[in-house]
Protein backbone atom coordinates (compact mmCIF):
# COMPACT_ATOMS: atom_id res chain seq x y z
CA UNK A 1 0.00 0.00 0.00
CA UNK A 2 1.53 3.01 -0.52
CA UNK A 3 1.72 5.65 2.27
CA UNK A 4 0.56 8.51 0.39
CA UNK A 5 -2.55 6.95 -1.00
CA UNK A 6 -3.20 5.47 2.99
CA UNK A 7 -2.80 8.94 4.42
CA UNK A 8 -5.32 10.81 1.92
CA UNK A 9 -8.05 7.39 2.80
CA UNK A 10 -7.11 8.41 6.79
CA UNK A 11 -7.54 12.39 6.22
CA UNK A 12 -10.77 11.90 4.25
CA UNK A 13 -12.28 9.26 6.72
CA UNK A 14 -11.06 11.26 9.78
CA UNK A 15 -12.61 14.69 8.54
CA UNK A 16 -13.11 16.36 11.81
CA UNK A 17 -9.85 15.08 13.18
CA UNK A 18 -7.46 16.03 10.61
CA UNK A 19 -9.11 19.35 10.73
CA UNK A 20 -9.03 19.89 14.26
CA UNK A 21 -4.89 18.89 13.89
CA UNK A 22 -4.86 21.29 11.04
CA UNK A 23 -6.33 24.31 12.57
CA UNK A 24 -3.96 23.54 15.73
CA UNK A 25 -0.62 23.31 13.20
CA UNK A 26 -2.16 26.59 12.05
CA UNK A 27 -2.70 28.32 15.04
CA UNK A 28 0.83 26.89 15.99
CA UNK A 29 2.32 28.46 12.82
CA UNK A 30 0.66 31.43 12.36
CA UNK A 31 1.93 32.76 16.04
CA UNK A 32 4.96 31.82 15.51
CA UNK A 33 5.92 32.94 12.50
CA UNK A 34 3.85 36.00 12.16
CA UNK A 35 4.64 37.46 15.67
CA UNK A 36 8.28 36.68 14.94
CA UNK A 37 7.72 38.31 11.63
CA UNK A 38 5.96 41.65 13.29
CA UNK A 39 8.32 41.85 16.51
CA UNK A 40 11.74 41.32 14.03
CA UNK A 41 10.29 43.62 12.06
CA UNK A 42 9.99 46.32 14.94
CA UNK A 43 13.31 45.19 16.28
CA UNK A 44 15.01 45.44 12.88
CA UNK A 45 13.57 49.04 12.75
CA UNK A 46 15.17 50.28 15.85
CA UNK A 47 18.45 48.32 15.60
CA UNK A 48 19.06 50.00 12.25
CA UNK A 49 18.60 53.48 12.91
CA UNK A 50 22.36 54.38 13.43
CA UNK A 51 23.42 52.13 10.05
CA UNK A 52 20.68 53.44 8.46
CA UNK A 53 21.20 57.66 9.27
CA UNK A 54 24.85 57.44 9.01
CA UNK A 55 25.05 60.11 11.53
CA UNK A 56 27.01 59.92 14.92
CA UNK A 57 25.34 62.84 16.65
CA UNK A 58 22.64 65.06 16.02
CA UNK A 59 22.09 69.11 17.14
CA UNK A 60 18.58 69.93 17.48
CA UNK A 61 16.93 73.09 19.47
CA UNK A 62 16.41 71.49 22.99
CA UNK A 63 12.67 73.29 22.73
CA UNK A 64 11.86 71.12 19.91
CA UNK A 65 13.30 67.53 21.22
CA UNK A 66 9.87 65.93 21.41
CA UNK A 67 9.09 67.34 17.73
CA UNK A 68 12.04 65.95 16.08
CA UNK A 69 11.89 62.14 17.97
CA UNK A 70 8.09 61.87 16.74
CA UNK A 71 9.43 63.21 13.30
CA UNK A 72 12.62 60.48 13.44
CA UNK A 73 10.69 58.01 14.48
CA UNK A 74 7.05 58.18 14.19
CA UNK A 75 6.84 60.27 11.04
CA UNK A 76 4.78 63.18 12.73
CA UNK A 77 5.17 66.00 10.59
CA UNK A 78 6.39 69.21 12.59
CA UNK A 79 8.62 72.54 11.00
CA UNK A 80 11.25 73.35 13.43
CA UNK A 81 14.45 75.88 13.02
CA UNK A 82 17.55 76.58 14.86
CA UNK A 83 17.40 80.86 15.99
CA UNK A 84 20.62 81.05 14.60
CA UNK A 85 23.12 78.38 11.83
CA UNK A 86 25.86 76.80 14.00
CA UNK A 87 27.15 74.90 10.89
CA UNK A 88 30.52 76.63 10.54
CA UNK A 89 31.02 76.73 14.50
CA UNK A 90 30.32 73.03 14.72
CA UNK A 91 32.61 71.99 11.64
CA UNK A 92 35.54 73.71 12.93
CA UNK A 93 35.48 71.88 16.07
CA UNK A 94 38.18 69.43 16.69
CA UNK A 95 37.09 65.71 16.03
CA UNK A 96 33.95 66.65 13.58
CA UNK A 97 34.94 65.02 10.15
CA UNK A 98 31.03 66.29 8.52
CA UNK A 99 28.66 68.13 9.15
CA UNK A 100 25.57 68.83 6.71
CA UNK A 101 22.24 70.72 7.98
CA UNK A 102 18.63 69.35 7.48
CA UNK A 103 15.64 71.52 7.90
CA UNK A 104 12.03 70.05 8.72
CA UNK A 105 9.02 71.80 7.09
CA UNK A 106 5.46 70.76 7.61
CA UNK A 107 2.70 71.54 4.55
CA UNK A 108 -0.29 72.55 5.82
CA UNK A 109 -2.60 69.87 4.22
CA UNK A 110 -2.44 66.88 1.92
CA UNK A 111 -4.29 64.95 -0.33
CA UNK A 112 -3.99 61.23 -0.11
CA UNK A 113 -2.76 58.84 2.73
CA UNK A 114 -2.62 60.91 5.68
CA UNK A 115 -4.58 63.38 7.19
CA UNK A 116 -1.98 66.00 8.64
CA UNK A 117 0.60 67.65 6.79
CA UNK A 118 3.37 66.35 4.71
CA UNK A 119 6.98 66.51 6.38
CA UNK A 120 9.17 68.40 3.57
CA UNK A 121 13.11 67.39 5.00
CA UNK A 122 15.17 69.66 2.86
CA UNK A 123 18.69 68.59 2.67
CA UNK A 124 22.37 70.20 1.39
CA UNK A 125 23.32 67.62 -1.65
CA UNK A 126 26.84 69.10 -1.82
CA UNK A 127 27.01 67.83 2.10
CA UNK A 128 25.00 65.36 2.72
CA UNK A 129 25.87 61.85 3.57
CA UNK A 130 22.54 60.39 5.36
CA UNK A 131 19.90 60.55 2.33
CA UNK A 132 22.40 59.94 -0.40
CA UNK A 133 22.90 56.19 1.69
CA UNK A 134 18.77 55.48 0.53
CA UNK A 135 19.11 56.81 -3.38
CA UNK A 136 22.01 57.42 -5.53
CA UNK A 137 19.82 60.45 -7.04
CA UNK A 138 20.12 62.71 -3.91
CA UNK A 139 23.64 64.09 -4.61
CA UNK A 140 22.45 65.26 -7.90
CA UNK A 141 18.74 66.40 -6.96
CA UNK A 142 17.87 69.46 -8.86
CA UNK A 143 16.04 71.94 -7.39
CA UNK A 144 12.93 71.37 -8.90
CA UNK A 145 12.65 68.10 -7.84
CA UNK A 146 11.99 65.73 -4.78
CA UNK A 147 12.97 62.58 -3.32
CA UNK A 148 10.32 60.62 -2.02
CA UNK A 149 9.85 58.14 1.15
CA UNK A 150 9.39 54.93 0.88
CA UNK A 151 5.85 55.00 2.49
CA UNK A 152 4.90 58.41 0.86
CA UNK A 153 2.41 56.82 -2.05
CA UNK A 154 5.07 58.88 -5.10
CA UNK A 155 6.04 57.28 -7.82
CA UNK A 156 9.42 58.02 -9.37
CA UNK A 157 8.56 60.57 -12.22
CA UNK A 158 4.95 62.00 -10.41
CA UNK A 159 4.56 65.43 -10.51
CA UNK A 160 3.80 66.93 -7.67
CA UNK A 161 2.85 70.39 -5.99
CA UNK A 162 4.20 71.83 -2.88
CA UNK A 163 4.25 75.71 -1.29
CA UNK A 164 2.49 76.35 -4.63
CA UNK A 165 5.66 74.86 -6.68
CA UNK A 166 5.79 72.24 -8.53
CA UNK A 167 8.25 69.21 -8.23
CA UNK A 168 9.27 66.10 -10.06
CA UNK A 169 9.97 62.98 -7.81
CA UNK A 170 13.14 62.22 -8.76
CA UNK A 171 13.43 58.68 -7.04
CA UNK A 172 11.90 56.84 -4.37
CA UNK A 173 14.12 56.02 -1.42
CA UNK A 174 14.24 52.72 0.02
CA UNK A 175 12.63 52.24 3.62
CA UNK A 176 14.36 53.42 6.64
CA UNK A 177 12.12 52.10 8.98
CA UNK A 178 11.98 55.89 10.38
CA UNK A 179 9.63 58.40 9.92
CA UNK A 180 11.60 59.85 7.04
CA UNK A 181 9.78 56.96 5.26
CA UNK A 182 6.16 59.10 4.76
CA UNK A 183 8.29 62.26 3.85
CA UNK A 184 9.73 64.19 1.18
CA UNK A 185 13.17 65.61 0.27
CA UNK A 186 14.16 68.68 -1.63
CA UNK A 187 16.82 70.94 -1.62
CA UNK A 188 17.99 73.14 0.23
CA UNK A 189 17.96 75.92 -2.42
CA UNK A 190 14.22 74.87 -3.14
CA UNK A 191 13.50 75.34 1.06
CA UNK A 192 15.73 79.02 0.84
CA UNK A 193 12.50 79.56 -2.06
CA UNK A 194 9.54 78.42 -0.31
CA UNK A 195 10.93 80.23 3.30
CA UNK A 196 11.69 83.48 1.28
CA UNK A 197 8.59 83.69 -0.55
CA UNK A 198 5.66 86.01 -0.45
CA UNK A 199 3.33 83.67 -0.60
CA UNK A 200 4.29 81.06 2.28
CA UNK A 201 6.91 83.06 3.82
CA UNK A 202 4.92 84.54 6.25
CA UNK A 203 5.20 80.20 7.83
CA UNK A 204 8.75 80.52 8.20
CA UNK A 205 9.91 84.53 8.55
CA UNK A 206 10.62 85.61 4.98
CA UNK A 207 14.13 83.75 5.55
CA UNK A 208 16.61 81.91 3.78
CA UNK A 209 19.43 79.53 5.76
CA UNK A 210 16.73 78.06 7.92
CA UNK A 211 17.99 75.61 9.84
CA UNK A 212 16.41 72.63 12.15
CA UNK A 213 19.16 70.11 12.88
CA UNK A 214 22.87 68.80 12.48
CA UNK A 215 24.11 65.90 11.25
CA UNK A 216 27.46 64.95 12.88
CA UNK A 217 30.01 62.54 11.88
CA UNK A 218 33.10 62.51 14.11
CA UNK A 219 36.61 60.94 12.53
CA UNK A 220 37.34 57.51 12.88
CA UNK A 221 40.29 58.69 15.85
CA UNK A 222 38.14 60.74 17.93
CA UNK A 223 35.59 59.65 20.83
CA UNK A 224 32.01 60.22 20.84
CA UNK A 225 31.66 61.58 24.05
CA UNK A 226 34.43 63.72 24.50
CA UNK A 227 33.33 65.02 21.31
CA UNK A 228 29.85 65.49 22.35
CA UNK A 229 30.69 67.25 25.34
CA UNK A 230 32.75 69.71 23.39
CA UNK A 231 30.00 70.61 20.95
CA UNK A 232 27.63 71.06 23.91
CA UNK A 233 30.08 73.40 25.36
CA UNK A 234 30.70 75.24 22.68
CA UNK A 235 27.01 75.68 21.91
CA UNK A 236 25.93 76.33 25.62
CA UNK A 237 24.30 79.43 25.12
CA UNK A 238 22.43 78.91 21.80
CA UNK A 239 19.63 76.50 23.05
CA UNK A 240 21.19 73.45 21.24
CA UNK A 241 21.48 70.10 22.42
CA UNK A 242 23.72 67.20 21.17
CA UNK A 243 22.22 63.87 21.06
CA UNK A 244 23.48 60.51 19.77
CA UNK A 245 21.19 58.62 17.99
CA UNK A 246 21.10 55.72 20.97
CA UNK A 247 20.34 58.96 23.11
CA UNK A 248 17.43 59.96 21.23
CA UNK A 249 15.66 56.45 20.28
CA UNK A 250 16.13 55.20 24.56
CA UNK A 251 12.86 56.02 25.45
CA UNK A 252 11.50 54.53 21.96
CA UNK A 253 13.54 51.47 22.51
CA UNK A 254 11.61 50.92 25.87
CA UNK A 255 8.72 50.84 24.52
CA UNK A 256 9.73 48.53 21.48
CA UNK A 257 10.93 46.28 24.39
CA UNK A 258 7.76 46.08 26.04
CA UNK A 259 6.14 45.11 23.14
CA UNK A 260 8.12 42.75 22.10
CA UNK A 261 7.49 41.16 25.49
CA UNK A 262 4.35 41.21 25.43
CA UNK A 263 3.54 40.29 21.95
CA UNK A 264 6.24 37.43 23.12
CA UNK A 265 4.53 36.53 25.47
CA UNK A 266 0.86 36.31 23.88
CA UNK A 267 2.89 34.25 21.11
CA UNK A 268 4.37 31.36 24.05
CA UNK A 269 0.79 31.54 25.29
CA UNK A 270 -0.85 30.27 22.08
CA UNK A 271 1.72 27.83 20.67
CA UNK A 272 1.49 25.80 24.35
CA UNK A 273 -1.90 25.77 24.50
CA UNK A 274 -1.98 24.50 20.60
CA UNK A 275 0.46 22.50 21.58
CA UNK A 276 -1.70 20.94 24.48
CA UNK A 277 -4.57 20.60 22.06
CA UNK A 278 -2.35 18.53 19.84
CA UNK A 279 -1.53 16.32 22.28
CA UNK A 280 -4.96 16.28 23.73
CA UNK A 281 -5.81 15.46 20.13
CA UNK A 282 -3.36 12.93 19.22
CA UNK A 283 -3.98 11.25 22.57
CA UNK A 284 -7.58 10.94 21.84
CA UNK A 285 -6.81 9.22 18.58
CA UNK A 286 -4.20 6.88 19.44
CA UNK A 287 -6.60 4.12 20.40
CA UNK A 288 -8.26 3.87 16.68
CA UNK A 289 -4.64 4.05 15.58
CA UNK A 290 -3.83 1.15 18.42
CA UNK A 291 -6.61 -0.94 16.43
CA UNK A 292 -5.70 0.12 12.69
CA UNK A 293 -2.11 -1.16 14.23
CA UNK A 294 -2.47 -4.10 15.05
CA UNK A 295 -4.67 -5.19 11.72
CA UNK A 296 -1.80 -3.81 10.12
CA UNK A 297 0.53 -6.05 12.29
CA UNK A 298 -1.85 -9.45 11.79
CA UNK A 299 -1.80 -8.99 7.77
CA UNK A 300 2.13 -8.63 7.55
CA UNK A 301 2.70 -4.76 7.40
CA UNK A 302 5.85 -3.84 9.36
CA UNK A 303 6.17 -1.89 12.20
CA UNK A 304 8.25 0.22 9.64
CA UNK A 305 5.60 0.57 7.22
CA UNK A 306 3.27 1.27 9.99
CA UNK A 307 5.29 4.42 10.88
CA UNK A 308 5.93 5.06 7.67
CA UNK A 309 2.04 5.41 7.39
CA UNK A 310 1.14 7.39 9.96
CA UNK A 311 4.11 9.38 9.17
CA UNK A 312 3.09 10.84 6.04
CA UNK A 313 -0.37 11.11 7.41
CA UNK A 314 0.60 13.73 10.06
CA UNK A 315 3.06 15.23 7.93
CA UNK A 316 0.48 15.53 5.46
CA UNK A 317 -1.74 17.65 8.06
CA UNK A 318 1.47 19.66 9.89
CA UNK A 319 2.58 20.66 5.95
CA UNK A 320 -1.06 22.00 5.27
CA UNK A 321 -1.31 23.79 8.72
CA UNK A 322 2.06 25.28 8.32
CA UNK A 323 2.18 26.66 4.66
CA UNK A 324 -1.32 28.17 5.93
CA UNK A 325 -0.19 29.49 9.12
CA UNK A 326 3.23 31.02 7.25
CA UNK A 327 1.20 32.16 4.12
CA UNK A 328 -2.02 33.66 6.40
CA UNK A 329 0.64 35.62 8.61
CA UNK A 330 2.49 37.36 5.12
CA UNK A 331 -0.65 37.73 3.90
CA UNK A 332 -1.44 40.00 6.94
CA UNK A 333 2.07 41.40 7.47
CA UNK A 334 3.28 42.25 3.89
CA UNK A 335 0.10 43.99 2.25
CA UNK A 336 -0.47 45.76 5.21
CA UNK A 337 2.47 46.58 5.81
CA UNK A 338 2.41 50.55 5.50
CA UNK A 339 -0.43 50.81 7.50
CA UNK A 340 1.28 48.89 10.36
CA UNK A 341 3.98 51.11 9.90
CA UNK A 342 1.86 53.91 10.55
CA UNK A 343 -0.01 53.13 13.74
CA UNK A 344 2.64 52.16 15.11
CA UNK A 345 4.46 54.82 15.41
CA UNK A 346 7.41 53.38 15.91
CA UNK A 347 10.55 52.50 13.89
CA UNK A 348 9.25 49.35 10.80
CA UNK A 349 11.25 47.67 8.37
CA UNK A 350 10.73 44.54 6.61
CA UNK A 351 13.96 41.87 7.79
CA UNK A 352 15.87 40.54 5.62
CA UNK A 353 15.10 38.00 3.20
CA UNK A 354 17.91 35.56 5.15
CA UNK A 355 16.36 36.58 8.42
CA UNK A 356 12.55 35.79 7.09
CA UNK A 357 14.78 32.26 5.76
CA UNK A 358 16.00 31.86 9.27
CA UNK A 359 12.27 32.70 10.97
CA UNK A 360 10.39 30.27 8.55
CA UNK A 361 13.21 28.00 9.52
CA UNK A 362 12.58 28.21 13.06
CA UNK A 363 8.76 27.76 12.36
CA UNK A 364 9.59 24.68 10.40
CA UNK A 365 12.07 23.11 13.22
CA UNK A 366 9.51 23.65 16.09
CA UNK A 367 6.63 22.08 13.49
CA UNK A 368 8.89 19.42 12.65
CA UNK A 369 9.23 18.93 16.62
CA UNK A 370 5.49 18.69 17.46
CA UNK A 371 5.44 16.36 14.43
CA UNK A 372 7.93 13.82 15.59
CA UNK A 373 6.79 14.10 19.23
CA UNK A 374 2.62 13.53 18.53
CA UNK A 375 4.37 10.66 15.93
CA UNK A 376 6.73 9.03 18.43
CA UNK A 377 4.21 9.36 20.75
CA UNK A 378 1.15 7.34 18.74
CA UNK A 379 4.01 4.87 17.55
CA UNK A 380 5.31 3.92 21.19
CA UNK A 381 2.04 4.00 22.59
CA UNK A 382 0.98 1.22 19.72
CA UNK A 383 4.16 -0.85 19.57
CA UNK A 384 5.24 -1.71 22.94
CA UNK A 385 1.89 -4.15 23.40
CA UNK A 386 1.45 -7.29 21.11
CA UNK A 387 -0.68 -7.35 17.98
CA UNK A 388 -3.66 -8.86 19.60
CA UNK A 389 -3.74 -6.31 22.29
CA UNK A 390 -3.78 -3.64 19.77
CA UNK A 391 -6.89 -5.26 17.55
CA UNK A 392 -8.44 -6.01 20.92
CA UNK A 393 -8.87 -9.50 20.25
CA UNK A 394 -10.20 -11.24 23.39
CA UNK A 395 -7.57 -10.31 25.58
CA UNK B 1 3.08 -27.39 9.73
CA UNK B 2 1.93 -26.22 13.26
CA UNK B 3 2.91 -27.83 15.94
CA UNK B 4 1.90 -26.26 19.31
CA UNK B 5 3.23 -27.40 22.78
CA UNK B 6 1.98 -26.96 26.55
CA UNK B 7 0.45 -23.80 25.58
CA UNK B 8 -1.00 -21.73 28.76
CA UNK B 9 -2.30 -18.45 28.65
CA UNK B 10 -3.99 -16.39 32.04
CA UNK B 11 -6.26 -13.70 31.56
CA UNK B 12 -8.28 -13.36 34.87
CA UNK B 13 -10.46 -16.65 36.39
CA UNK B 14 -9.99 -17.44 31.87
CA UNK B 15 -7.69 -18.37 30.02
CA UNK B 16 -5.59 -21.52 27.92
CA UNK B 17 -4.20 -24.11 30.41
CA UNK B 18 -1.31 -26.83 29.00
CA UNK B 19 -3.18 -26.84 25.55
CA UNK B 20 -1.50 -29.08 23.05
CA UNK B 21 -1.75 -28.64 19.09
CA UNK B 22 -0.92 -30.45 16.26
CA UNK B 23 -1.82 -29.16 12.25
CA UNK B 24 -0.25 -30.94 9.54
CA UNK B 25 0.24 -29.89 5.65
CA UNK B 26 -2.85 -30.08 4.19
CA UNK B 27 -4.70 -30.81 7.24
CA UNK B 28 -8.10 -28.79 8.47
CA UNK B 29 -8.49 -28.95 12.35
CA UNK B 30 -11.55 -28.07 13.75
CA UNK B 31 -11.40 -26.37 17.44
CA UNK B 32 -14.80 -25.56 19.38
CA UNK B 33 -15.49 -25.57 23.09
CA UNK B 34 -17.63 -22.95 25.01
CA UNK B 35 -17.31 -19.24 24.81
CA UNK B 36 -14.38 -18.04 27.08
CA UNK B 37 -12.37 -21.49 26.82
CA UNK B 38 -8.98 -20.06 25.20
CA UNK B 39 -10.04 -20.73 21.38
CA UNK B 40 -9.26 -16.79 20.18
CA UNK B 41 -6.37 -16.78 22.87
CA UNK B 42 -4.59 -20.21 21.20
CA UNK B 43 -5.27 -18.72 17.76
CA UNK B 44 -3.50 -15.41 18.62
CA UNK B 45 -0.58 -17.25 20.16
CA UNK B 46 -0.30 -19.55 16.32
CA UNK B 47 -0.14 -17.23 14.79
CA UNK B 48 2.55 -15.16 17.38
CA UNK B 49 -0.13 -12.46 17.61
CA UNK B 50 0.27 -12.94 21.65
CA UNK B 51 2.80 -14.82 23.64
CA UNK B 52 1.80 -17.41 25.82
CA UNK B 53 2.84 -17.71 29.35
CA UNK B 54 4.14 -20.88 28.54
CA UNK B 55 4.40 -23.42 26.11
CA UNK B 56 5.99 -23.12 22.89
CA UNK B 57 4.37 -22.74 19.17
CA UNK B 58 6.37 -24.10 15.88
CA UNK B 59 5.69 -22.60 12.61
CA UNK B 60 7.08 -25.33 9.90
CA UNK B 61 9.79 -26.40 12.37
CA UNK B 62 10.96 -23.16 13.69
CA UNK B 63 9.56 -22.03 17.08
CA UNK B 64 8.07 -18.67 16.94
CA UNK B 65 9.48 -17.06 19.99
CA UNK B 66 12.67 -17.11 18.64
CA UNK B 67 11.58 -15.41 15.73
CA UNK B 68 12.05 -11.39 15.83
CA UNK B 69 9.41 -9.00 15.29
CA UNK B 70 10.34 -9.27 11.48
CA UNK B 71 9.90 -12.01 10.85
CA UNK B 72 6.75 -12.85 12.90
CA UNK B 73 5.33 -10.27 10.44
CA UNK B 74 6.67 -12.17 7.42
CA UNK B 75 5.27 -15.15 8.73
CA UNK B 76 1.65 -13.80 8.81
CA UNK B 77 1.95 -12.11 5.67
CA UNK B 78 3.43 -14.86 3.77
CA UNK B 79 2.53 -18.15 5.72
CA UNK B 80 -0.61 -17.72 8.06
CA UNK B 81 -3.59 -16.05 7.00
CA UNK B 82 -5.51 -15.31 9.49
CA UNK B 83 -9.79 -14.43 9.93
CA UNK B 84 -9.54 -12.85 13.21
CA UNK B 85 -13.25 -12.86 15.25
CA UNK B 86 -13.44 -8.81 15.63
CA UNK B 87 -13.95 -5.92 13.93
CA UNK B 88 -10.25 -5.49 12.63
CA UNK B 89 -10.73 -4.14 9.02
CA UNK B 90 -8.88 -0.52 8.77
CA UNK B 91 -11.67 1.86 8.77
CA UNK B 92 -9.54 4.12 7.00
CA UNK B 93 -9.59 2.28 3.40
CA UNK B 94 -13.14 1.35 1.82
CA UNK B 95 -13.69 -2.74 1.30
CA UNK B 96 -11.98 -3.43 -2.13
CA UNK B 97 -8.65 -1.43 -0.34
CA UNK B 98 -8.93 -4.08 2.66
CA UNK B 99 -9.29 -6.70 0.69
CA UNK B 100 -6.68 -6.22 -1.82
CA UNK B 101 -4.18 -4.98 1.23
CA UNK B 102 -2.38 -8.49 2.71
CA UNK B 103 -2.00 -9.64 -1.01
CA UNK B 104 -0.29 -6.06 -1.58
CA UNK B 105 1.83 -6.12 1.22
CA UNK B 106 3.00 -9.63 0.68
CA UNK B 107 3.89 -8.69 -2.71
CA UNK B 108 0.94 -11.13 -4.34
CA UNK B 109 -1.07 -11.12 -7.58
CA UNK B 110 -4.68 -9.75 -6.95
CA UNK B 111 -6.24 -10.53 -9.93
CA UNK B 112 -8.92 -12.98 -8.48
CA UNK B 113 -10.10 -10.18 -6.15
CA UNK B 114 -13.14 -9.37 -8.36
CA UNK B 115 -13.93 -12.98 -9.01
CA UNK B 116 -13.68 -13.64 -4.85
CA UNK B 117 -15.77 -10.45 -4.07
CA UNK B 118 -18.63 -12.19 -6.72
CA UNK B 119 -19.13 -15.36 -4.99
CA UNK B 120 -19.44 -14.06 -1.95
CA UNK B 121 -21.93 -11.69 -2.70
CA UNK B 122 -20.03 -8.80 -1.69
CA UNK B 123 -19.17 -7.42 -5.14
CA UNK B 124 -21.82 -4.47 -4.73
CA UNK B 125 -20.03 -2.97 -1.56
CA UNK B 126 -16.30 -2.67 -2.98
CA UNK B 127 -16.65 1.06 -2.25
CA UNK B 128 -18.62 0.76 0.90
CA UNK B 129 -16.19 1.18 4.00
CA UNK B 130 -16.14 -0.80 6.78
CA UNK B 131 -18.70 0.90 9.06
CA UNK B 132 -21.48 1.21 6.65
CA UNK B 133 -21.16 -2.72 6.12
CA UNK B 134 -23.86 -5.12 7.77
CA UNK B 135 -22.60 -8.15 9.95
CA UNK B 136 -22.70 -10.40 7.40
CA UNK B 137 -20.65 -8.90 4.82
CA UNK B 138 -17.96 -7.75 7.32
CA UNK B 139 -17.29 -11.52 8.02
CA UNK B 140 -17.08 -12.10 4.51
CA UNK B 141 -14.81 -9.43 3.70
CA UNK B 142 -12.39 -10.64 6.30
CA UNK B 143 -12.22 -14.10 4.13
CA UNK B 144 -11.83 -12.75 0.97
CA UNK B 145 -9.17 -11.00 2.37
CA UNK B 146 -7.60 -13.93 3.12
CA UNK B 147 -8.10 -15.84 0.69
CA UNK B 148 -6.97 -13.71 -1.55
CA UNK B 149 -3.76 -13.46 0.04
CA UNK B 150 -3.26 -17.39 -0.90
CA UNK B 151 -1.22 -18.01 2.17
CA UNK B 152 -0.46 -21.86 2.93
CA UNK B 153 -2.15 -21.97 6.13
CA UNK B 154 -5.13 -20.28 6.70
CA UNK B 155 -6.59 -19.68 10.64
CA UNK B 156 -10.13 -18.48 10.48
CA UNK B 157 -12.06 -17.58 13.93
CA UNK B 158 -15.67 -17.99 13.57
CA UNK B 159 -15.61 -17.55 10.15
CA UNK B 160 -19.53 -18.21 9.68
CA UNK B 161 -20.20 -16.23 13.05
CA UNK B 162 -23.29 -13.77 12.32
CA UNK B 163 -24.31 -14.84 9.01
CA UNK B 164 -27.36 -16.11 7.37
CA UNK B 165 -27.39 -19.68 5.58
CA UNK B 166 -27.07 -18.73 2.37
CA UNK B 167 -23.80 -16.80 3.25
CA UNK B 168 -22.40 -19.66 5.67
CA UNK B 169 -22.28 -22.67 3.13
CA UNK B 170 -20.73 -20.22 0.52
CA UNK B 171 -18.00 -19.27 3.13
CA UNK B 172 -18.28 -23.19 4.17
CA UNK B 173 -18.02 -23.89 0.36
CA UNK B 174 -15.10 -21.63 -0.19
CA UNK B 175 -13.38 -22.72 2.83
CA UNK B 176 -13.67 -26.20 1.36
CA UNK B 177 -12.08 -25.52 -1.69
CA UNK B 178 -8.61 -23.40 -0.14
CA UNK B 179 -8.82 -27.32 1.34
CA UNK B 180 -9.08 -29.05 -1.41
CA UNK B 181 -6.72 -26.94 -3.01
CA UNK B 182 -4.15 -27.96 -0.23
CA UNK B 183 -3.98 -25.02 2.21
CA UNK B 184 -3.82 -26.30 5.75
CA UNK B 185 -6.56 -24.98 7.60
CA UNK B 186 -7.24 -24.56 11.60
CA UNK B 187 -11.21 -22.90 11.96
CA UNK B 188 -12.65 -21.94 15.31
CA UNK B 189 -16.14 -22.46 15.29
CA UNK B 190 -19.31 -23.35 16.86
CA UNK B 191 -20.57 -24.19 13.69
CA UNK B 192 -21.24 -28.44 13.70
CA UNK B 193 -21.48 -27.91 9.80
CA UNK B 194 -17.68 -26.16 9.58
CA UNK B 195 -16.74 -29.04 12.20
CA UNK B 196 -17.90 -31.89 9.98
CA UNK B 197 -15.86 -30.69 6.87
CA UNK B 198 -12.20 -31.02 9.36
CA UNK B 199 -10.00 -34.00 9.19
CA UNK B 200 -9.85 -33.51 13.35
CA UNK B 201 -11.69 -31.12 16.04
CA UNK B 202 -10.10 -30.48 19.28
CA UNK B 203 -12.24 -29.13 22.01
CA UNK B 204 -10.80 -27.30 24.79
CA UNK B 205 -12.32 -27.19 28.27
Amino acid sequence: MRPLEYALNGITYKRFASIIVTVLVFVTSLCMFGTGLFTDNIKNGADRISGTTNTDLYIVPEEYLDSTKDMLFKGKACTITFKSDVTDTVSNINGVAEVSRQLYLETLERSCCTAGGVQIVAFDPSTDFSVCRWSEDAKGLKDNEVLAGSASCYEKGEELDLFGRTFTVADVLDETGMGYDSSLFLSFNAADEITASKEYGYMFGERTGLVSMLLVRQDTDSDIDALSTEISDKLSDTGLKVYAIDQLASGLKSSIRTITRMVGIMDIFAVVIAAVSLFAMVTLTSQQRRKTAGSLLSVGCTKAKILELFFTEYLLLFAAGTILGILTALMFLLPLHGVLKAALEMPYKLISFRQAAALLGKTLGIDMLMLVTALSFTFITVMKQEPAQLTGENV
Amino acid sequence: MIDGKNLSKRFGENGLKNTDITLKKGGFLGLSGASGCGKTTLLNILTGMLRPDSGSVEVNGRNINDMSAKELTALRGGTIGYMMQGSVLIPELNVWQNILLPARIAGKKTDGAAKLCERLGIENIRRSYPSDISGGEYRRVMLARILLADTPILIADEPTSNLDEESASIVRKMLSEAHERGVSMIAATHDSALLDMADSVLTLQ
